[in-house]
């Protein structure tokens, strides 16, 4: 072969990212990322492309190289005003803001105040199974997991609990509009209006009476003396029932399809001990994440495998890629609950574990690494515990499935199962 | 008497939760460990960022002290 064939022989097609083929299955590409163009220039989309679980992780830890913002504060872009959310924490980069706007919420999602909200997960969960157990049957996804972490979340800021039903609908508009623009980020916004409409007075209760809800947090909030503003406010609110609750739900359609589908042997085991629910969340986060990719863009020329990147690059990071990666996880392939290559309890910002293991790349590393890591493991465990609980002799509706993909344009790229029957003796 | 952040070593998982909340307060070391950056809590301002540290720890392994 001469060095042009063998050239052209890796070479990839930049339009390959755009196919349903890549959509329904993107592991193949990303396997040829790894081993061929580990620092891949896709020309095409103006962006490069980190495959590798080490340099995935090296980019997330180098706050000074890779900045997350499009845009800097106090520049002539007005925050908010093309963000299907309005004015939130995602705009701000590795900025001070940035900081502040995490630390009103963070630690309510971790600890000793996430322990105080199990029960209340708990009683939703119960409730949610409660409406369908005794049919015989159920489709998880419209009825179960497009409805539990979405009333977890408005529970825990204090809004009314029969307005759910409101809430549920406006957040599946509100996750349509994050994806590509069009017609659903046109409904995004008409329904991040109707809310921010409905949370205005709920907000000035909460000035005039702060409680002890998570909105009264928020709104109490000060840095450096001054509070948010009602949009700021009305923006972290949109941002948290949607980050809050989307990928939650993605999340238990995607351990229950592995159960079903992918390891009905595993799935046993897991029936004998409900503990290994956690590994099967972990595993569900290595072997095909909610969450693909992450954005970032570089601050200054970097050079990694051989090229260089330009400063203000726009980079691509390949969870989904980096989590399959051979040179890390033995079998990267095979969904395993039981396996010793990969730190299977709970998640790490650092990415830095005491046992030495290497753990999976779902919630990101670092600066922007999940909020809710704690609290989406919590609720997904729970949650899948209770349905094997109720659901007896839990099994597929139907031997074939699509699939998990990133099915529409609209879904902004995040994987799950549109559908998931599930037959079970009542 | 001062008041000072305490990181107990044997309940720390190094989360990095405490360092990149409060990178005024607290920074990683070698070994992954955190360390206290100043050495007293003196102004409201550490205490109110203190006190977001200790929450944000999911090992509950930092506290204030006064020594």
């Amino acid at each position: 072969m001469s060095t042009m064939e063998a050239f052209l022989a890796k070479a990839i097609d930049p339009r390959e990212f755009d196919q349903p083929a890549f959509q329904r299955n993107p592991f193949p590409l990303y396997k040829r990322l790894r081993d061929d163009h580990p620092l891949y220039h896709d020309r095409f989309h103006n962006r490069w492309i980190i495959g590798r679980y080490e340099d995935v992780v090296a980019a997330f830890q180098d706050n000074a190289g890779f900045d997350r913002a499009l845009y800097k504060p106090g520049g002539l872009h007005k925050f908010g005003s093309e963000h299907v959310f309005g004015p939130n924490i995602l705009e701000y980069g590795n900025s001070p803001q940035h900081r502040f706007l995490r630390n009103v919420v963070a630690g309510q999602f971790v600890g000793n105040r996430l322990d105080a909200f199990l029960p209340m997960i708990e009683k939703i969960a119960h409730e949610l199974i409660d409406r369908f157990v005794a049919s015989g049957e159920v489709e998880l996804v419209e009825q179960f997991t497009h409805q539990f972490p979405i009333r977890v979340i408005s529970n825990m800021l204090g809004l009314p609990r029969q307005d759910e039903d409101r809430f549920v609908g406006w957040y599946q508009a509100l996750i349509a509009g994050l994806g590509f623009g069009g017609i659903h980020l046109a409904r995004g916004i008409a329904a991040r209006n109707e809310m921010w409409a409905y949370l205005t007075p709920l907000i000035e209760a909460r000035r005039e009476h702060p409680g002890d809800d998570l909105l009264s947090r928020i709104v109490g909030a000060e840095l450096d003396g001054v509070r948010m503003s009602n949009e700021e406010i009305k923006g972290f609110v949109a941002l948290l029932l949607a980050a809050g609750g989307d990928t939650t739900d993605k999340a238990i359609a995607n351990m229950w399809f592995h159960m079903l589908y992918t390891r009905p042997d595993q799935f046993e085991d897991v029936k004998k001990d409900p503990a290994l629910w956690s590994n099967v969340f972990t595993e569900m986060m290595r072997y095909d994440p909610v969450v693909h990719m992450q954005f970032r863009q570089t601050t200054r020329e970097i050079e990694l495998r051989g090229k260089v990147m330009p400063e203000r690059a726009s980079v691509t990071l390949y969870l989904g890629a980096g989590n399959r990666d051979e040179r890390v996880f033995k079998n990267p392939d095979t969904f395993d609950i039981h396996r010793d290559d990969l730190h299977m309890g709970r998640e790490n910002r650092s990415g830095r574990y005491l046992d030495g293991k290497p753990g999976h790349l779902g919630f990101g590393i670092g600066q922007h690494f999940c909020m809710g890591y704690a609290m989406a493991r919590q609720e997904a465990v729970i949650a899948c515990t209770r349905l094997a609980e109720a659901l007896r002799k839990p099994r597929p509706k139907f031997e074939v499935h699509e699939g998990i993909t990133a099915p529409s344009i609209d879904s902004g790229g995040f994987r799950s199962p549109s559908a998931l029957w599930i037959a079970y003796d009542n | 008497m001062t008041l000072k952040l305490r990181i107990d070593a044997r309940r720390c998982f190094k989360s990095g939760e405490c360092y990149y909340n409060h990178p005024g307060l607290l920074a990683v070391g070698e070994d992954g460990f955190p360390r206290a950056l100043a050495p007293e809590i003196a102004t409201d301002r550490q205490k109110h960022e203190a006190k977001q540290a200790i929450e944000v720890c999911p090992s509950q392994a930092i506290s204030l002290v006064e020594e």
